[in-house]
């Protein structure tokens, strides 16, 4: 029983590094993309996450605004996400 | 001696430990219900860690950061107060607030749609099954190639865009 115990919290332990080390950075990037992408193209990349179409359209809505934010801006934004990831723990992905 | 005859001790030599030691067939199945109960216990409390873990993004911090900026509760003082860390000059700033004016321009029902698309408390945390997704194939590739990708226009995607991807 014991023994039993210790191997599931070690898997436990594994899979709890595997999903953080996974996740965090998927969701900078998207973000990041966020920014950058035009709309064809950034439709077509979260696609793959199968979201709900009306989760979908409100994100496109808030991206109207976000695109009409100065280039240098978003660039500052973008650096900003990247020490956001290195007090995390992460490389910064978004480069 | 015992003129090579075993006696009913030697004939068992670890008989006092099988009960304890070696516990018998019955006892890991689970009809012993203390031990059922544990293994139940056990295999639940991991099954809800396991998720935990996944639903959140992997960094509480970041999780933060993009829960402020949706909230629409959340003045944009606070907000700078809480990004402090982040935002070493005025411009950058200036650029983190406009982005969170972008989302208190919202209505309530979008910002609570962008939610969904987010792993943060009210969104349906997509986020936790994103790496099981395979990158898409970019369709850069099908114009330089000569095919025809969809109906609408790509003239004006880059190589830099579909590295993204």
């Amino acid at each position: 029983m014991r023994l039993s115990l210790s191997v599931l919290l070690v898997t436990l332990a594994l899979c709890c590094c595997e999903a953080s080390e996974i996740v965090c950075p998927f969701l900078a990037i998207d973000m990041s993309s966020f920014l950058f992408t035009n709309d064809p193209l950034y439709k077509l990349q979260i696609a793959k996450y199968q979201a709900p179409p009306e989760a979908v359209e409100a994100k496109f809505e808030v991206k109207q605004c976000t695109d009409e934010i100065s280039f240098e801006n978003r660039v500052l934004i973008k650096k900003t996400l990247g020490k956001i990831l290195l007090k995390c723990g992460f490389a910064d992905f978004t480069n | 001696m015992n003129n090579g005859h075993l006696t009913d001790s030697q004939d068992v030599p670890n008989e006092g430990l099988s009960s304890s030691f070696c516990p018998g067939q019955h006892q890991l199945y689970g009809e012993n219900k203390e031990v059922k109960e544990t293994y139940l216990f056990t295999v639940g409390t991991m099954y809800m860690m396991w998720e935990f873990v996944l639903l959140s993004p992997g960094c509480a911090v970041l999780e933060d950061v993009v829960e402020d900026t949706i909230d629409l509760a959340l003045s944009m003082t606070e907000y700078l107060a809480a990004l402090q860390e982040f935002v070493s000059d005025a411009a950058t700033a200036k650029a983190v607030v406009e982005v969170k004016q972008c989302f208190l321009n919202q209505s309530n029902e979008t910002l609570a749609d962008y939610k969904k698309m987010m792993g943060i408390p009210g969104g349906e945390k997509i986020w936790k099954h994103q790496h099981h997704f395979s990158v898409n194939k970019c369709p850069m590739n099908d114009r330089i190639n000569g095919k025809t990708f969809g109906s609408e226009d790509y003239r004006e995607w880059s190589e830099t865009d579909c590295r993204l991807l």
